[in-house]
């Protein structure tokens, strides 16, 4: 395990001067895994040697919340997930410091009828996106602890199948201005 | 003898089946014509059930609410709940929309906001989630038996669903948008995927 390590980090360093300053998809590969490799240079030698740091291969943007009035103790957040890996990797829950609880939570329009569904898992496609938005999926945000104005500031953290766990932050949207 | 039964049954059946699909085609016809977002105009006086002009429940400050009070005003009524995480604010942002595309028409204009979930929507909380939408609207409530009653004079429809979300029971439920004259006559509906412009021309028809 380690000998594989050290090979990597060679190549690595082989592949980084081939393609220093570069646009290249090359360098773009390198940009890639570097940091990984690096890390695990600083590192002291253990059995992890992950070659795709998990903020490459999730790619979370657009993400945003309802603003919500203190006599409101549910809303919604939205988001876009990119899966720049090369498996199918689900997001199984989450987590915030604005409320008690997060639901995955999925949302069926029927003949004008509009159904709500808790859900285990929202998957994420190998080189696929998952859109979180009205109408599709929605993090259901539960029992909120303070009021959401416009611009406020929630942290989520997403926890998605293969250990991988994500923390972002999302900016609370003024309802009526939120949506195009 | 049983032969005798099946062949007597058999035309009854063909009538039965020609019978469906004529309802059937009509219920699509009138479905496509929603969809185009046509305006219904008078849809209620044509309707079985129509909804009087008329409706009582209680305002967002407790008081109660007559539809006869806003004679003269035109009216976009629906029905939502304010725990409702996405179509009721959907439905709130579209209507924000079309109040900044009304300009001045939008003194005209009232919004109710029937709430199907009595027993979390007291009328204080109505009032400070429909402040957030900054709109000329009134939030109502009632006892379930009088909210019912409006639901099924619109024909709108809800179902309340127990859970196992952290979130206890949520509602499920019809999306239309009623749009109402300045007599209390339904002279419209709108469906969920009907844009900002196609209820602002509603309005206007109705204004002008």
């Amino acid at each position: 395990m380690n000998g594989l390590c050290i090979l990597l980090v060679w190549s690595a360093m082989g592949l980084n001067l081939m393609v220093q300053g570069s646009n290249s998809v090359l360098g773009q590969i390198a940009d890639c895994f570097l940091p990984a490799v690096r890390s695990a240079m600083i590192k002291p030698a253990g059995d992890s040697c992950a070659l795709l740091d998990d903020k490459d291969q999730i790619v979370i943007r657009d993400e945003w919340i309802w603003a919500a009035p203190a006599s409101q103790k549910m809303t919604a957040a939205y988001m876009l997930i990119e899966n720049h890996g090369p498996t199918e990797i689900g997001l199984i829950s989450a987590s915030s410091d604005a409320s008690r609880v997060v639901e995955l939570h999925k949302m069926e329009l029927e003949d004008g009828f509009m159904r709500m569904h808790k859900i285990d898992s929202i998957k994420i496609p190998a080189g696929g996106i998952a859109e979180l938005k009205p109408g599709g999926y929605h993090l259901m945000v539960i029992d909120l602890n303070k009021e959401l104005k416009e611009d406020d500031k929630v942290t989520m953290t997403l926890q998605f199948t293969q250990d991988i766990k994500r923390t972002i932050m999302l900016t609370a949207k003024r309802r009526g201005e939120a949506e195009k | 003898m049983t032969q005798g039964r099946k062949m007597v049954k058999q035309p009854k059946s063909g009538i039965v089946a020609v019978l469906f699909s004529v309802v059937f085609l009509a219920i699509l016809t009138s479905e496509n014509f929603l969809v185009a977002g046509q305006l219904q105009v008078n849809l209620g006086s044509k309707k079985e059930n129509h909804p009087v002009a008329n409706f009582s429940l209680t305002d967002q400050d407790g008081r109660p609410f007559h539809l006869t009070q806003l004679r003269g005003k035109v009216v976009l009524l629906f029905f939502g709940y304010t725990s409702c995480p996405d179509a009721c604010p959907t439905t709130l942002a579209k209507l924000s929309r079309v109040y900044k595309l009304l300009g001045d028409d939008k003194e005209k204009v009232v919004i109710l906001f029937v709430s199907f979930d009595p027993q979390r929507d007291t009328p204080s909380v109505l009032k400070n989630y429909l402040a957030y939408f900054h709109l000329n609207s009134i939030g109502l409530t009632g006892t379930k038996g009088q909210i019912d009653e409006v639901v099924n004079q619109y024909g709108a429809k809800y179902e309340i669903e127990q859970s196992d979300s952290a979130a206890g029971y949520h509602i499920n439920h019809s999306t239309d948008l009623y749009l109402l004259d300045q007599k209390g006559e339904l002279a419209g509906r709108f469906n969920y995927s009907d844009g900002q412009q196609i209820i602002v021309d509603g309005v206007r028809r109705l204004i002008h």
